[in-house]
């Protein structure tokens, strides 16, 4: 706010400006800021960068010696990064904060009848990653990207397949294409039971809280963001009175003409699952829901013994129940779809979709908000990706090694700023360079049908810590947080130390070349030079990188717990400094 | 009306103690630093936010409609004929039912003049995510900061933390910096209290923690991590979004120090492996407040409110909340808290008129809220909604329904509760027309 002197002072400026006086000053003009030159990461920092946003872990030494004597080689190397498997779990994680159907503390089927010797694990691992499998399958096999709506198959485990009845080829194991029995079209994640038993319809919604996530994941148009006024003079349980109402209603109709089509081609779905539902059915011999559960009732056309293991999600002569209740006829912003496939199909030829991919995918890398990357650099990228046949491999390595992805700081709009270490990233990189997996049990006696064998902590959050480090848990924390926060912290904290203590102890208990990362020293090596070399080689595979300074700054720390300890526990602290050092929690 | 201080981060940060290495890790006190607590300035209040999370229905309690045809309330299977209403104060007008939630009686007879009950707020959304962003955060854009959070961020500035959520709701936007959580299952016992580990895998042939460093060891680690970070500032910063990442280590690791040697009482309270549940929380909220942990809670009452089906179940949700609010308010009563402590209730949005075919109801973009505590101009019901149940304008000054006056949108709530507390709503609202009836 200015000053009213230094208001009087502007007004005679410009007065003095204005006013046509040749003996007067000129008008105030400010020069043109200089543009600010975009700064680039070398070729060390942006394969660093590459790595952990593709595989989770950091690059070895010899792909960074690679890089230092020909820059050149990174993009290779970043190819190579994109065929790694790892980076189809990293998909994964990519469309699971999308889907949100990684929710281990929440809606978890119990391990009961055709289940029943399946753990809770296995059970949350089969219902959560079932619709992100078919993602990784098509993006690891060079499928176009719109295969995921489009797709006439699924992907099924074992478990999976006890769970909805699933018939496997015996000669494959782990995940592999499989169909849905039960007559329902098949239109990739569209056709996913896992993701309508995440997202529920109740009530009166009639599927539309199903078409809102189709909307918002897939074409990154979401009505829910729309703020609403509801008429209160529909009478909401007379359902003409509402299939009227989201007809002619001035209020009802702006969403509803996109909302209710989209809906209506959800109706084979069952509303919902509920856990309590399939536990009580199998409670029951007759294998019907408890009715003192307060579960929504049997809908028409559903059978008690759908909710015994194999379950039935989806019930073919249910898809024309919109017929029964006036509601619009299944279609996608005016286009008509008569079944699932068709939706998939439309969808997939959409452009809003191919967009709206490049915006997660970008997003995805550069932890820069879907909404904020700029629209000519969204055109572009998008322009390329159908060029490539929507090859979702190419679009991420163009992300990877453009000019915005490589910036040191960010001075344009969409450019990344430091990017901070995700939850599974980081329990990878530990195990990389520890060996050290947290894992736990959480689980005591008494568990019936919900015991939780050895869960991974930083890809738990029910038990563990995935949320507490910034990620989501799917079901309250909806969005990540890239940032550090206390909680973070402590999980660094935590994890350094456990992995520090493991390494120590398990390296010291080994030959040299067996080792993790104390190969130069013994566990009473004290000579200042031996240890330096150590610690030097410590930097080099832990952050990539070592200098003077960082080796002459954890000299002085190792000595500072010596004094007070033994170099063991001096090498433990230093590697708890070094698991959290700056320089891996962000990248 | 307190603001975020005006200075620098790492002015901030310096004057928290330059680093843990360097403080002594005692109270740390941002009046000295912060012009807004200047002599005469009302005392930092607390905030604790109660959740009802998935819609409660507000013709039971709080927005009373026996004699309203189009409005199937409680009454609708009203059995015993208990259905009832009481008034406390000068007009605070709640539902009451001596046989199926005694609990609503009981609480208002003892703290019914000292709350407040504001009726009629828009939620602007019927779906439960987008609602409950748009009630806690006053906004329907995602990465915002809630209530409990800004709040939290003021007051409890010189605090280990801002703001503690019990519920796993609290949304912490930019400030993740200032607030913590416990996690689902209480983790967080884990992380502050090493010793407390689930069971290590018996492959690993040790038990956890296999290193624990030592207030020392961990002095000494920072010591050289906030160096790493300044190097690591000289190389990359220079712009807000990096030099943001890197002060929120510096300040996260403070805190997370400050939590470990100042929140252990507390956090060593919980059960690892178990939610503590909503009356297991409260007592807890209030511990954390008193010990100065933090200065905002957020608990959830921990049961299923959305009543699509059987919404005859609000009476039991009623009973167990209220019996958890007075046992709240006599906790608050009995530590001395009520002085300098906000309790705000609420859920993220109300239901149907009227009861579908399944006896449920479904939802319905208005709400209310229950506040009492300091500040707060108890035995008064403000706001209305109409024999519609949709939310009536008024006049905010006084919160009687005047058709010259506004609705009272989720974005005016938000920023009411802050004004409530004393924090200034301008940066995170800008210009926007508050409630300020409910101020004593």
């Amino acid at each position: 706010m200015r000053t009213p002197a230094a208001i009087a002072l502007l007004a005679l400026t410009l007065s003095v400006a204005c006013n046509g006086d040749d003996d007067g000053p000129g008008p105030v003009v400010e020069p043109e800021p200089e543009p600010v030159q975009r700064e680039l990461l070398s070729a060390e920092a942006r394969l660093v960068r590459a790595s952990v946003s593709t595989r989770g872990v950091r690059p070895s030494a010899e792909e960074l010696d690679q890089v230092r004597a020909d820059p050149a080689a990174l993009e290779a190397l970043v190819d190579a990064y994109l065929a790694d498997p790892a980076f189809g779990d990293t998909i994964k994680s990519m469309h699971a904060e999308l889907f949100l159907t990684r929710t281990d503390a929440d809606n978890q089927l119990p391990s009961v009848g055709l289940a029943e010797d399946y753990t809770a694990n296995q059970i949350h691992e089969a219902s959560a990653e079932e619709p992100l499998e078919l993602v990784r399958h098509v993006v690891m096999n060079h499928r176009p990207y719109t295969e995921i709506v489009t797709a006439d198959y699924m992907l099924a485990n074992e478990v999976v397949a006890a769970m909805y009845g699933i018939e496997l080829d015996p000669a494959v194991s782990g995940w592999q294409e499989a169909r849905w029995p039960d007559g329902r079209p098949h239109a990739g994640v569209l056709s996913s039971s896992q993701l309508w038993r995440r997202h529920v319809s109740a009530g009166s919604n009639f599927h539309r809280l199903r078409a809102n996530v189709v909307a918002e994941t897939l074409l990154c148009d979401s009505f829910a963001a729309r703020d609403l006024t509801v008429d209160g003079g529909v009478d909401l349980t007379d359902e003409a009175a509402v299939a009227r109402a989201v007809r002619e209603n001035a209020n009802c109709v702006g969403c509803h003409q996109a909302l209710d089509p989209l809906a209506a081609n959800l109706w084979g779905f069952k509303r919902q699952i509920d856990p309590r539902a399939v536990e009580g059915a199998h409670e029951n011999q007759a294998c019907a829901p408890d009715p003192d559960l307060r579960i929504p009732p049997i809908d028409e056309g559903d059978l008690p013994t759908d909710y015994c293991y194999p379950l039935v999600m989806y019930t073919p002569a249910k898809e024309d129940r919109w017929v029964e209740l006036d509601l619009r006829a299944p279609g996608f912003y005016g286009t008509p779809t008569p079944t699932l496939a068709d939706l998939g199909d439309t969808i997939a030829q959409d452009p809003r979709f191919g967009q709206c991919a490049v915006r997660r995918f970008y997003s995805w890398f550069s932890q820069v908000d879907p909404a904020d990357i700029p629209l000519d650099l969204v055109k572009d990228l998008r322009d390329d990706f159908i060029a490539s046949n929507y090859d979702a491999r190419a679009l991420s390595r163009q992300i990877l090694l453009s000019e915005p992805f490589a910036a040191v700081r960010p001075v344009e709009p969409g450019d990344a700023p430091l990017l901070s270490l995700r939850p599974e990233a980081y329990g990878a990189i530990v195990e990389d360079l520890t060996g050290f997996v947290w894992t736990a049990v959480p689980s005591g006696t008494g568990c019936g049908a919900s015991c939780w064998d050895d869960v991974d902590l930083t890809t738990s959050d029910r038990w563990g810590y995935r949320a507490l480090f910034g990620g989501i848990d799917g079901f309250q924390i909806l969005q990540p947080t890239h940032t550090a926060t206390p909680n973070k912290v402590l999980v660094l904290q935590r994890l350094a130390a456990e992995a520090s203590g493991y390494v120590v102890e398990n390296d010291f208990g080994k030959p040299a070349a067996e080792r993790h990362l104390l190969q130069a020293v013994e566990a009473d090596t004290t000579d200042q030079a031996t240890v330096e070399a150590q610690l030097a080689a410590l930097h080099e595979r832990i952050l990539g990188s070592s200098s003077d300074e960082d080796v002459a700054e954890a000299y002085g720390l190792f000595e500072a717990i010596r004094a007070d300890a033994d170099p063991r526990t001096a090498w433990t602290v230093v590697l708890t400094m070094l698991l959290q050092d700056p320089r891996l929690v962000y990248y | 009306m307190a603001r975020r201080p005006a200075l620098s981060r790492r002015h901030l940060l310096a004057g928290l103690g330059a680093g843990i290495a360097g403080s002594a890790l005692g109270p740390l006190s941002v009046r000295a630093l912060n012009p807004a607590y200047a002599q005469g300035t009302p005392p930092p209040r607390n905030l604790i936010v109660v959740c009802a999370n998935g819609g409660w229905d507000t013709t039971f309690v709080f927005d009373p409609k026996l004699d309203v045809p189009e409005i199937e309330g409680p009454e609708a299977n009203d059995t015993e004929g208990a259905e009832d209403t009481a008034t406390y104060g000068d007009s605070l007008l709640v539902g009451v039912n001596h046989v199926k939630r005694p609990s609503v009686r009981t609480f208002f007879d003892n703290w019914g003049t000292r709350c407040a009950v504001l009726n009629g707020i828009s939620t602007g959304s019927v779906a439960h995510d987008p609602s409950r962003m748009r009630i806690l955060t006053g906004s329907g854009a995602p990465g915002r900061a809630d209530i409990s959070v800004i709040a939290g961020s003021i007051h409890g500035a010189s605090r280990p933390l801002g703001s503690l959520d019990m519920s796993g709701f609290s949304m912490a936007g930019p400030l993740g910096a200032t607030a913590g959580r416990i996690g689902v299952s209480s983790q967080v016992k884990a992380l502050t209290n090493p010793s407390a580990a689930f069971t290590a895998p018996s492959e690993l042939g040790r038990s956890y923690p296999l290193f624990d460093p030592s207030t020392d060891d961990r002095k000494a680690i920072q010591a050289v991590l906030e160096a790493r970070v300044e190097r690591m500032r000289a190389l990359r910063g220079g712009v807000e979004a990096n030099d943001k990442k890197l002060d929120d280590l510096v300040e996260s690791a403070l805190r997370a120090e400050r939590l470990i040697t100042d929140g252990s009482a507390t956090i060593d309270q919980l059960e690892l492996g178990r939610s503590p549940g909503f009356l297991g929380s409260l007592p807890l909220a209030v511990d954390f407040l008193s010990r100065g942990v933090c200065s905002s809670v957020f608990v959830d009452t921990s049961a299923r409110w959305d009543t699509h089906t059987g919404n005859s179940a609000q009476h039991g949700l009623f009973q167990d909340l209220f019996v958890g609010l007075d046992a709240l308010a006599t906790l608050l009563d009995e530590a001395g808290r009520w002085d300098d402590t906000v309790v705000v209730v609420l859920s993220e949005m109300t239901r149907t008129p009227k009861v579908n075919t399944e006896f449920g109801k479904d939802h319905w973009p208005y709400t209310s809220a229950l506040v009492f505590g300091a500040g707060v101009k108890g035995g008064h019901t403000f706001g209305s909604t109409n024999d519609l149940l949709e939310a009536e304008p008024m006049d905010f000054a006084t919160g009687e329904a005047a058709s010259s006056g506004r609705i009272l949108e989720y974005d005016g709530f938000a920023a009411s509760v802050l004004e409530l507390l004393d924090v200034d709503p301008g940066p995170w609202f800008g210009d926007l027309d508050t409630f300020t009836a409910w101020r004593a």
